[in-house]
């Protein structure tokens, strides 16, 4: 396959993915694309609504189209990181021996837990104890285990799609920031229209739903996750990228008025690497090879809205981080004169 | 051009690629440049024009040394050649034109990603197909497509200053006749303006110094009539107009003093100009009416007669279009009296034109008229009519009128004043209200409204995150607490 057969292999592909997807999820094209590029640019999303929007749902479909291993978290709060990451269990075997009598052999072995999966569902995320949740810290950087001095790797692809609920704050434990930097996308889900509605009841109330179709295994995964990190972007749209992560940092040169006012703290180095590599995979999921401004703009607040910390009289005045974001990419402009 | 029948072939068909994408951008670069030349050169072309319509407009005025045709021509050419070699000399900025090309031509900046590819290829999978398809895309759209339509904006102007030049040459003009008859006849007008305004002025100071409230108020429309005739803010046919009815109420001021100066009955204390604006309002004004005190006229009385005498000669000369310089009579600085009636005899200080009522300073100095009601203020003593409002009071205000029954008035014969008869309790009667302020305590803010100030503070700080998270709740309930008896705020 040449460049333009693979360009057009990928978008051929992603879009067969979001028909089948669409089959079971009304609506939230969007949302299943957000997801569909954290898969790609190997990331993590964490999906943020109120219940009933769909989230576990549209994760589960996701397991169902992709032919790789899934598997589904339940996090509550008696949930312990044993429980996600696996443990060293004592096993006794009992053997015939030569002569008469049973050779008993006792070693350690390590049972492995949910997190060993390609597809990592962690419902309710907030729901579990701060250790728990950090107990998928090392999974999701590193794509490793380490249980007992021995370090486990994690099947590729990996991805972690995490669920929380905003309005329930009774009994939860809030992400902490540096778990919610590692996550790629925050995505957050709408209420869907009346017509959406219709639609979610007719399929979910007549007959028996048909089991979605595998359309992508593992290889397919890898093949356009390489290809992603090909695609060519112009040194100014990098720097467009950069300047937009360092713009919502409160006392930088570049900050807005909104930012310096309402901000806490601004988006890490991870936000403009997440920027440049979802706008990558947005380009080629349009068939295009090359990124731009607008892939750019179009990734800006899935990839920064949870690295956008408001301080007290953001939170008080009800300012939200994708204000702060569209103020960000309305003022930064897209480039500067040099010299 | 993909480079997909081996690998030799495709080497030479990307490199034809590059070679085709550097071909078109040098091309794009060539047409920038020229494009560029030409709007320095309109712009230089227009400002070269510019000093030439100086010259042609100066033509007429001033014997200029040279043509002035040939210096607009020059000057244009000039402006026109400098622009040209400024533009050629110019770096152009190739990414930035790559940028540009791809807004104009919406390929998401594939262009400019595809001239960076050419000399730092990204990866091996997608640079050649994108260098390719950049060359594609600048070979199927033209330069002037890329570059968007040639804007002059200056050069449709260049046409209408080249008429102009023609127009001034052809008829040509002299700008200081022009400017030297406006400025004759501006000035005339701002010098009458300014003699107005210096008369009003003076009558200003005079009535304001002995309370005189109307000839105030005539010496103040004088004043601001000469002002805006000084300043040209108005026409000299509305300062005619306005003039008139100054001139009119002037006149029947002067008649008024002539004639109260003429009942005679001088008095001590003075009440006569008093007495002489009753007669001008038609009021009885009781027993003592015309008669109540005219006394004699200061040694001022001719500088008096000399203002109005100078303010019916600014009119004239108003009239009359003509200008000239104050007139004399008095000396600079010497404050006119309006009180004093034209050659009247020499007169006590403290006269006035206004009749009790009117003239709050004169309450309480002699003995009221007759016919006049309560002359005090409600709040004193009723018994003592015509005691002067306590210390620190701001002034009088008058009530509404109460109208006693008429009285007789007899007419004596031309020239004679008015005479009324009129018993205790008949005729005007005047009532005034006494606004004063209270004695100061001391206190320089009520204790209500530094409460709020305190509280508004409060409020700042808690806005700002400078009261402790904890310590809010505490600190607003304190507020909400002595907020509502704020009388308590002090413990």
């Amino acid at each position: 396959m040449d460049a333009r057969e693979k360009s057009a292999w990928v978008k051929q592909s992603v879009f067969a993915l979001k028909q089948e997807i669409g089959r079971a999820i009304v609506g939230n094209e969007a949302i299943v694309e957000d997801v569909l590029l954290c898969l790609f640019c190997g990331g993590h999303a964490l999906l943020e609504g109120v219940p009933g929007l769909g989230k576990t749902t549209l994760i589960k479909c996701l397991g169902q189209v992709l032919d790789i291993a899934t598997s589904r978290i339940q996090f509550t709060p008696d949930l312990m990181p044993a429980d996600i990451i696996g443990t060293n269990v004592l096993i006794q075997e009992e053997t015939q021996a030569a002569g008469a009598g049973v050779d008993t052999r006792r070693f350690v072995r390590f049972q492995k837990g949910p997190v060993f999966a390609n597809v990592v569902l962690a419902d309710e995320i907030n729901r579990a104890t701060p250790k728990t949740q950090s107990a998928l810290l090392e999974a999701m950087q590193e794509q490793t285990v380490t249980v007992g001095g021995t370090t486990y790797a994690l099947d590729s692809p990996f991805i972690v799609l995490a669920t929380q609920n905003p309005i329930e704050m009774e009994g939860t434990y809030p992400l902490p920031e540096a778990q919610l930097d590692r996550f790629f996308f925050k995505i957050a889900l709408g209420y869907p229209s009346a017509e959406e509605i219709s639609a979610i009841i007719d399929r979910t109330t007549a007959g028996a739903q048909r089991p979605l179709k595998k359309i992508m295994d593992a290889d397919a995964i890898a093949r356009i996750k390489e290809l992603v990190r090909e695609v060519p972007m112009a040194a100014h749209v990098k720097d467009y990228a950069i300047r937009l992560g360092l713009a919502t940092r409160p006392g930088t040169p570049t900050a807005t008025e909104l930012v310096s006012r309402y901000a806490r703290y601004g988006a890490s180095p991870r936000g403009p690497q997440s920027l440049v590599l979802a706008a990558r995979a947005k380009a080629l999921f349009d068939g295009r090879m090359n990124a731009g401004f607008e892939d750019v703009k179009a990734v800006c607040r899935q990839a920064l809205r949870h690295r956008i910390l408001l301080n007290f009289e953001g939170e008080a005045e009800g300012i939200t981080p994708e204000q702060i974001i569209d103020d960000v990419r309305e003022r930064v402009p897209e480039t500067i004169e040099q010299g | 051009m993909s480079g997909r029948t081996g690998a030799g072939r495709g080497r030479t068909t990307q490199g034809t690629a590059r070679a085709e994408l550097m071909a078109r951008v040098h091309g794009l670069v060539r047409h920038a440049r020229r494009d560029l030349a030409a709007r320095r050169g309109s712009e230089g072309l227009f400002f070269g024009l510019i000093p030439g319509l100086l010259a042609a407009a100066l033509a007429g005025t001033f014997s200029l040394p040279f043509s002035a045709l040939g210096f607009a021509g020059c000057a244009a050419a000039a402006g026109a050649c400098a622009g040209i070699p400024i533009a050629l000399l110019r770096r152009i900025d190739v990414r930035r034109l790559l940028i540009d090309a791809d807004r104009s031509l919406g390929s998401r900046e594939l262009a400019s990603t595809a001239f960076e590819l050419v000399d730092a290829p990204w990866g091996e999978t997608f640079s050649d197909a994108v260098i390719d398809e950049a060359a594609a895309l600048m070979t199927r759209s033209s330069p002037r497509r890329i570059l968007g339509a040639l804007r002059l904006p200056l050069l449709p102007f260049a046409p209408a200053l080249v008429l102009l030049i023609a127009l001034a040459l052809i008829f040509p003009f002299n700008l200081r006749g022009l400017f030297a008859a406006r400025h004759a006849g501006m000035g005339e007008l701002a010098m009458i303006g300014e003699d107005l305004q210096s008369y009003g002025q003076r009558l200003q100071d005079s009535a304001r110094s002995q309370n005189l409230g109307r000839s105030l108020a005539l010496a103040q429309d004088l004043a601001k009539l000469g002002r805006e005739l000084a300043e040209g803010s108005i026409q000299k046919d509305e300062a005619l107009d306005r003039m008139a009815d100054v001139e009119r109420r002037l006149t029947a001021e002067y008649d008024l003093r002539l004639r109260a100066f003429n009942s005679g009955d001088p008095r001590p204390g003075g009440r006569g100009q008093a007495g002489a604006e009753d007669q001008t309002e038609g009021s009885a004004g009781g027993r003592g009416g015309l008669r109540d005190g005219f006394d004699s006229s200061s040694p001022g009385d001719d500088r008096g007669s000399q203002d109005l005498k100078d303010m019916g000669d600014a009119l004239k000369r108003l009239r009359q279009g003509q200008g000239a310089s104050p007139p004399s009579g008095r000396e600079q600085g010497e404050p006119p009296s309006m009180a004093q009636g034209p050659q009247a005899p020499p007169r006590q200080p403290g006269s006035g034109l206004l009749p009790p009522g009117n003239d709050s300073s004169e309450k309480g100095q002699g003995s009221p008229p007759q016919g006049y009601g309560s002359g005090a203020a409600p709040d004193s003593d009723p018994g003592q009519p015509g005691k002067k409002a306590p210390s620190g009071s701001p002034g009088l205000m008058p009530a509404p009128d109460t109208k006693g029954p008429p009285s007789r008035i007899e007419q004596g014969g031309r020239g004679s004043p008015l005479k009324a008869e009129a018993s205790p309790g008949q005729g005007d009667s005047t009532k005034f209200l006494v606004r004063a302020l209270p004695e100061w305590s001391g206190s320089r803010l009520p204790e209500d409204k530094q409460l709020r100030r305190y509280a508004q503070a409060v409020e700042s700080a808690l806005t700002r995150e400078e009261v402790p998270p904890r310590l809010k709740e505490y600190v607003k309930s304190y507020f909400t607490i002595i907020g509502v008896s704020g009388g308590d705020a002090r413990h």
